[in-house]
């Protein structure tokens, strides 16, 4: 972590040589005739700031409880005929609902301040092309198989969900563990 | 299975080097918003003293603020990344290819193989 920090505030210094002219700035920059209020958007970073703390602290308090695994009753599951691939959509849904549900208050407002720092710069004519890739890299899933598993959770039939959420219930879990457990035919 | 094997002969499919890609895009991110939220609190600081010459007004919730998102940001890039690599895992026990499972819980587990 420590290097992460340093990192960051490297990073921080670099920032604030390159901005130094808005920090001190009293008088108002025009960009194509559009005064920027260098307040509004200290505000809103600030803001982001806010929220990228409690974020943070929510995820990690969220990833703690991720220690946990199941070992699923492998008996049960063939005498329902569940396959291990239906195991494994409906881990991966409960997975990505448990972990959203834990940390969605903080994960939302973190969201809204991005976007509302994105929203600020473009209506200044600014670059917000980099605030837009925090929000698709920091807060959105990646469009891939994880995406797949969730949205065809409903698909799986009723016996098996309704096993996977009374034993894995609504707290984050450790996903990797509980699927390693899984007997291959 | 222990994560920390050496792996012989490892070629990275398209969907491992496109992950890794993203991974490399997420700690581009994660080091944008500490920029943005350092910025931010700092700029706040010194803007709202009006006066020329005043003196600043750094509170405590403006020193809190800045050490907190600071700190957050490494857990936040670390927790995605984290779900990039289970992502990995969870795709080549689906489509079973022993190597590249290992090389990604390896890397999820915390073992370095360069």
């Amino acid at each position: 972590m420590f290097a992460n920090v340093k990192v960051s505030f490297f990073l921080l210094i670099i920032g604030l040589v390159f901005s130094s002219s808005n920090i001190f700035a009293q008088a108002t920059p025009q960009v194509d005739n559009i005064n920027i209020n260098v307040d509004v958007i200290n505000f809103v970073k600030r803001n982001v700031a806010i929220s990228t703390a409690n974020f943070g602290k929510k995820v990690k308090l969220c990833d703690d409880k991720r220690d946990d695994g199941f070992i699923l009753d492998s008996e049960y599951l063939k005498s329902i005929n569940a396959t291990r691939n239906e195991v494994i959509v409906g881990l991966v849904y409960l997975d990505y609902n448990n972990t959203f549900n834990c940390r969605s208050e903080a994960q939302l407002r973190f969201a809204y301040d991005i976007g509302m720092l994105a929203s600020i710069q473009r209506g200044y004519n600014l670059d917000y092309q980099e605030t837009l890739d925090i929000a698709s890299n920091l807060i959105y899933p990646a469009v891939d198989n994880e995406l797949e598993h969730v949205a065809n959770y409903l698909t799986l039939p009723l016996k098996l969900r309704e096993y996977l959420e009374k034993t894995i219930g609504t707290e984050p879990f450790n996903l990797v563990y509980t699927i390693g457990q899984l007997k291959r035919k | 299975m222990g994560s920390c094997q050496p792996i012989q002969g490892l070629r990275l499919d398209t969907r491992s080097r496109e992950t890794i890609k993203q991974i490399k895009q997420k700690i581009g991110s994660g080091n944008s918003i500490a920029v943005v939220t350092s910025i931010g609190v700092i700029s706040s600081i010194f803007t709202k003293s009006n006066t020329l010459n005043a003196a600043y007004n750094i509170s405590q919730t403006d020193w809190g603020v800045y050490a907190e998102s600071l700190i957050a940001v490494p857990d936040i890039t670390k927790s995605y990344i984290r779900k990039d690599m289970e992502r990995m895992i969870i795709y080549y026990q689906l489509h079973y290819d022993d190597k590249l499972l290992r090389f990604w819980t390896g890397l999820h587990d915390g073992c370095r193989f360069i």
